[in-house]
């Protein structure tokens, strides 16, 4: 494991009302770069201004893909796009073999794709989860109130590849589907309310090493 | 890349899929000369990860010696590897932008030439085409519509889709300013709707391939919309290229709201307006005019 911590949060009815919460108590996100993927409709809408309304956290959109994920920012998946994490990588001009003709970094970019939509839904939990499972980079994925079971395969892939998972307790889920789905299919390593997360988070996460 | 000792198993698997992805496509652009070792690795993997599994293989390494030997599996893999869920009018800001700013400007064109890039399965070279035959011009205009994939060709060729697209495409249209009906331009006929025939003899659909193929052409527009999106700086840069190349004096050049230049790219175009990816090109091939 190496690089930056990652977290990655995916919800949709009442998950953005669960971020802003989790944004509120996690303070300074230090050396963590965060991913959120909400369910929105595919016209695009002042998310992340709403989403920055709330938090000293820097919430950016990608302009561009691939697009590199600020450290101790927040990236937030665009309305009518998958967004994928991958780690860095640069062309080597003088590769070691045919083959190899990139080198890995420890960096993280977002990848914006037009692929169909997983559980309806794009951008989709799932697809972020899974991509995250992939990185170089210790990975948290926090499941949040979510109305279908998009997110609960990720929580899967990412913790059967060593990752950590979270889960908003569904109590305090305006919808529970996906996180009631997600306990039957793993054992999370936390479970809370929004603000519980958010400072789980701020503890367990971008502790420089 | 040597995973340092005490690496966990899935680190180990990680690499080891990480390093038949690239063998594939390494052996693919060998022996077949599709260059995919350029685009973006997540989202190609993740393609390619779809494509393995849907096909029953065990293994990229697999799927590769398949590939190689099987030209319908050859083709299946590159309809995997390219195929866009789109709709018509997709970003109807751009649409609108495009019928007042640049369809003026194409006017003034005694032949009009437009080539749709990555044009998946036609939605916007028909969008495109509807806009044209909006103002008058489409009796004037020839549309190109390139793509890599033959099966994303042969649906964007036949102007038929699925009557339920037609509702989005509908709201597309009316939020790009289009006024009238948009049941004008197709008819639907059991599950399908088919486009109106007014468009389609306007429209040449062909193969090209931005990684491996050069300029064919002069056009006063090119769209080149969520393609980039797919693809590593260096492969971007040789598309940027080819449709500097490609425009005339003036040309306009269209990306996705979600994409932006090289750097090297910024040096052949100057946005017109950057949010939605309209761009015009520079007279001089290194500096503004």
């Amino acid at each position: 494991m190496a690089g930056p911590d990652v977290v990655v949060i995916g919800g949709s009815a009442g998950g953005l009302k669960a971020l802003r919460a989790i944004l509120d108590s996690y303070g300074t996100v230090g050396n963590t770069v965060v991913v959120a993927v909400l369910h929105r409709s595919p016209q695009s809408s002042p998310l992340a201004e709403v989403l920055q309304a709330h938090s000293t956290i820097p919430v950016r959109e990608p302009t561009d893909s691939p697009w590199d994920c600020p450290v101790g920012g927040l990236t937030l998946a665009p309305a009518g796009y998958h967004l994928l994490v991958g780690n860095t990588r640069t062309l080597l001009t003088e590769a070691p073999t045919p083959v190899a003709t990139y080198r890995t970094g420890h960096g993280v970019r977002a990848h914006l794709t037009l692929d169909a939509p997983v559980c309806h839904s794009r951008p989709s939990i799932d697809v972020a989860f899974a991509s995250a499972a992939e990185l170089v980079n210790p990975v948290t994925a926090v499941l949040l109130s979510c109305a279908n079971e998009d997110g609960v395969r990720g929580c899967e892939i990412v913790k059967s590849a060593g990752g950590r998972v979270v889960l908003q307790d569904p109590a305090s889920c305006e919808v529970p589907t996906a996180v009631e789905a997600a306990l039957r299919k793993v054992t999370p390593d936390h479970i809370a309310d929004p603000a519980g997360i958010g400072r789980w988070l701020s503890t367990m996460t971008g502790q420089e090493s | 890349m040597i995973p340092p000792g005490g690496e966990s198993m899935s680190g180990q698997s990680r690499d080891m899929a990480q390093i038949e992805a690239e063998a594939f496509f390494y052996t693919v652009f060998e022996h077949l000369g599709y260059d995919f070792r350029h685009y973006s690795d997540a989202s190609r993997n993740r393609r390619l990860a779809r494509f393995v599994s849907s096909h029953g293989f065990d293994s990229i390494s697999e799927a590769q010696g398949k590939v190689l030997r099987d030209n319908t599996l050859l083709a299946e893999f590159l309809s995997d590897m390219t195929v866009n869920v789109t709709e018509m009018f997709r970003d109807p800001e751009v649409f609108r932008t495009i019928r007042a700013d640049v369809v003026p400007r194409l006017a003034t064109y005694p032949r009009i030439k437009v080539w749709v890039a990555g044009c998946a399965t036609g939605e916007e070279a028909y969008s495109v085409a509807i806009l044209l035959a909006e103002s008058g011009l489409l009796d004037r205009a020839t549309i190109f519509a390139t793509d890599i994939d033959a099966e994303s060709l042969r649906v964007a060729t036949s102007a038929i889709y699925p009557a339920d697209t037609m509702a989005g495409a509908t709201r597309n249209y009316q939020a790009s300013g289009g006024v009238r009906p948009f049941s004008d331009w197709y008819v639907a006929k059991y599950d399908r709707s088919i486009l109106s025939p007014e468009l389609r003899p306007r429209i040449e659909f062909f193969s090209h391939n931005l990684a491996t193929d050069s300029a064919f052409g002069e056009f006063n527009l090119i769209l080149c919309r969520n393609v980039f999106i797919y693809f590593e700086q260096t492969l971007q840069r040789r598309a940027e290229r080819i449709f500097w190349d490609s425009l005339t004096n003036f040309g306009n050049l269209i990306i996705g709201p979600r994409e932006s230049l090289t750097s090297d790219g910024a040096k052949l175009f100057t946005p017109l307006d950057r949010r939605l990816g309209i761009y015009v090109k520079n007279q001089h091939r290194h500096g503004r005019p």
